[in-house]
């Protein structure tokens, strides 16, 4: 679990609607007029390190009165739908929200008292899982009318803002917890370094990558010698990176196919090996018969006296065929063992 | 070993002593070889053509290591280049596989007499050299 506490830094992170947009002032007015018009207020928190992905577990806005009231007003608070909110130095009333909403009630104030709202946390989640959000961006809230009744005509609650206090202006709490991933990935790497010490300068620096950029990047990525993890992308300069799929071994064999027909035959000998993936692996073959000098991609066997051999492979979802295939010529039969080499990847190919 | 490295050796090895590369499933003194792109082409080979390439791109601009198989529409089995496929396939043979700096190029043929037929190419890119 993790926390960040945030308050209104800047006299342009704040200010409220009461006719027209006001930021220089004492205080933030929420409610309604004598117009029926709603107050509405505005606040922005910079430098909210929260990674994109954590889950909220709870969030809440603190705000402080800054006049002894009767007044019981009834808002929502909803966020700013931006992925790095700008300042409120202009009315935000046109700007995006966020489609959740919380309402809160605060029944009278008094000068100096802080009021907590409810659990909000469902407004930050939105924000945080914005596909562009970025740990240590800002985040800006807004009230608005609660969709029912904002209390009586006239009820307006009055807040300290930042020109009155920048101890006792407006402040964010928020509690989450980490990507599943990079927190599983940081604790395994934790494990390692106390188990390996040999190898612990190398972790560490991936832990660090970790933290220092949780966004950007969660993984394992180790460069070769003269590039740097930090800052290249390219995939070359790696010699590990968990960001990329490599082919991944799931079966590794020999298999041998034993031929024997007379003379002038023409054959095609098949024989297959068990994977039961369910899918179209990937899978690389190389065949040596007793007349190749070493192991060679498949392909066509010329011999003398019109004789040919061909040696393939091909895959069904269950099974990795091989074949040999040709003719024995009028000379002599053959009789001869194939010796296929196989690698099957547990690479779907998507056919 | 006098520099760091970092390992992940196979089940009953030991990271610290093994010294063969096939005892470990990651080791930083070796290049893995990383894939960039995966895919599945749809290609319509018409009727009655002899080896033929066929262009798709692959929008890296440099040449890439390129690996693929290809499925004949309503055939159960996966084929591969340079491998007398045309013994496997009914009508469809995949004759070659090559990349330029725009391209990915699969050169296919269709014995059939009348008919178009789908070829289904999933390839794989992989990391291109530095």
């Amino acid at each position: 679990m993790a926390q960040v506490i945030k308050k209104v830094a800047a006299s342009l992170d704040d200010g409220y609607w009461a006719g027209a947009w006001l930021n220089n002032t004492s205080s933030l007015g929420i409610g309604k007029n004598g117009l029926d018009q709603t107050v509405y207020a505005a606040m922005r928190f910079l430098d909210i390190s929260v990674p994109q992905g954590a889950t909220i577990t709870s969030a809440f806005l603190r705000i402080t009165a800054d006049e002894t009231k009767s007044d019981n007003i009834l808002f929502r608070i909803k966020g700013i739908a931006e992925d790095n909110a700008g300042n409120v130095s202009s009315d935000p009333a046109g700007r995006s929200r966020t489609s959740a909403g919380v309402n809160w009630q605060i029944n009278g104030q008094t000068n100096g008292t802080t009021y907590t709202s409810p659990d909000i946390k469902t407004v930050i989640q939105e924000i945080i899982n914005r596909g562009g959000w970025g740990s240590g961006a800002a985040l800006a809230l807004i009230t608005e009318d609660n969709g029912t009744s904002m209390g009586a005509f006239g009820t307006i609650g009055r807040f300290k803002a930042f020109d009155t206090s920048s101890t006792l202006c407006a402040e964010l709490e928020i509690n989450y917890t980490d990507p599943v991933g990079q927190v599983s990935i940081t604790k395994s790497l934790q494990y390692a370094v106390l188990k390996t010490p040999v190898i612990t300068k190398m972790l560490r620096y991936s832990i660090k990558d970790m933290e220092l950029n949780p966004v950007p990047f969660r993984g394992v990525k180790i460069a070769k010698p003269g590039h740097n993890a930090l800052n290249t992308n390219n995939p070359n300069a790696f010699t590990f990176h968990s960001g990329f799929n490599t082919l991944k071994y799931w079966l590794n064999d020999h298999h041998t196919l034993h031929v024997s027909h007379g003379i002038g035959v023409i054959y095609k000998d098949v024989s297959y090996i068990e994977h039961d993936l369910g899918f179209f692996p990937y899978a690389e073959v190389v065949a040596k018969d007793e007349l190749m000098p070493a192991y060679q991609p498949l392909g066509r066997v010329q011999l003398g006296s019109g004789a040919a051999r061909s040696f393939y492979y091909y895959l069904t979802t269950s099974r990795l065929y091989v074949v040999a295939e040709g003719y024995t010529g009028t000379l002599a039969g053959d009789d001869y063992d194939v010796d296929f080499y196989y690698k099957i990847f547990k690479n779907n190919m998507g056919l | 070993m006098s520099h760091l490295i970092f390992a992940v050796a196979k089940k009953t090895k030991n990271a610290e002593t093994a010294t063969d590369p096939n005892d470990f499933i990651v080791h930083s003194d070796y290049n893995t070889l990383k894939i960039i792109d995966q895919g599945v082409s749809d290609i319509s080979i018409p009727a009655n053509t002899p080896f033929t390439d066929y262009l798709v791109p692959h929008g890296l601009e440099a040449r890439p290591l390129l690996k693929a198989a290809m499925r004949e529409a309503s055939l159960p089995e996966v084929v591969f280049p340079n491998n007398n496929t045309d013994n496997v396939s009914a009508y469809l043979s995949f004759g070659s596989l090559n990349a330029d700096y725009i391209n990915m190029i699969f050169r296919i043929a269709n014995a059939h007499p009348t008919d178009a037929i789908t070829a289904h190419i999933g390839w794989i890119l992989f990391e291109i050299p530095l």
